[in-house]
């Protein structure tokens, strides 16, 4: 297996974690979350700030353990450049991504639908955290099959 | 959609060069061993720098390691604005 497919598999996998183990935090242990909470833009507000903070901490010290744990299971002299990115890799970038971002622009638009029907300014973040946590999974699905079909 | 409208001979010009590996030819030009791989196989075609940069190593032209065939090329052509 590439060291590409490694890391976008390694990406999925923590995405995932990192999202689930945040969610669980805030509406689970940490849960004195209530209706009357949810309802306010302030909330959400604050959500999607230490959400996204906890996520960019979580990814950085998860992909550092990764570099250290490929060094120490590989043979020293074959040891490939983690950062190293080639126009193949970009060209894989580029695409997945692109097919990440319809999904979050149809979320964006799907979020507006519970506003305009009168629903809860809840569901529209609700809506959107959703499609968002989506794209980034499916970029990284994206990936893995890009990479897994141009082997 | 059909890719065999271009075809390359990096294999076969590795095995002239002193049986070169995937590793050594795709250190010199600059990727990972992966992309030269589907190069190879046709699965991906490089960017014109790339293939120049493919040929300079085993110091042949550009057309003696890609080939094109444009009758196999399934394409819309403009039409031309009056």
């Amino acid at each position: 297996m590439s060291i590409q497919l490694q890391k976008s598999i390694f990406n999925l996998a923590t995405t995932i974690l990192s999202i689930g183990v945040f969610l669980i935090y805030v509406f689970g242990i940490n849960g004195d979350i209530n209706i009357s909470k949810m309802t306010e833009i302030q909330f959400w507000g604050s959500f999607i700030l230490t959400m996204t903070g906890v996520l960019v901490v979580a990814k950085i010290i998860l992909f550092i353990l990764f570099a250290i744990f490929t060094r120490m299971v590989s043979d020293r002299k074959n040891v490939e450049d983690l950062g190293f990115v080639d126009e193949r890799d970009k060209s894989i970038e580029t695409k997945s991504d692109r097919y990440s971002h319809w999904i979050a622009l149809v979320g964006f638009i799907v979020s507006m639908i519970p506003i305009s029907m009168g629903y809860g300014v809840q569901y529209m973040f609700i809506t959107i955290l959703s499609f968002g946590s989506m794209a980034t999974v499916m970029s990284d699905v994206w990936r893995i099959y890009f990479y897994s079909k141009e082997a | 959609m059909s890719k065999d409208h271009i075809q390359n001979k990096v294999r076969t010009l590795r095995f002239f060069r002193d049986e070169m590996t995937q590793l050594q030819l795709a250190d010199e030009v600059g990727v990972t061993r992966q992309t030269l791989a589907a190069i190879e196989s046709g699965k991906y075609f490089p960017t014109l720098e790339l293939a120049f940069r493919i040929a300079k190593v085993f110091d042949v032209t550009l057309d003696e390691v890609f080939t094109y065939d444009s009758s196999k090329d399934k394409y819309k052509k403009r039409k031309k604005s009056k």
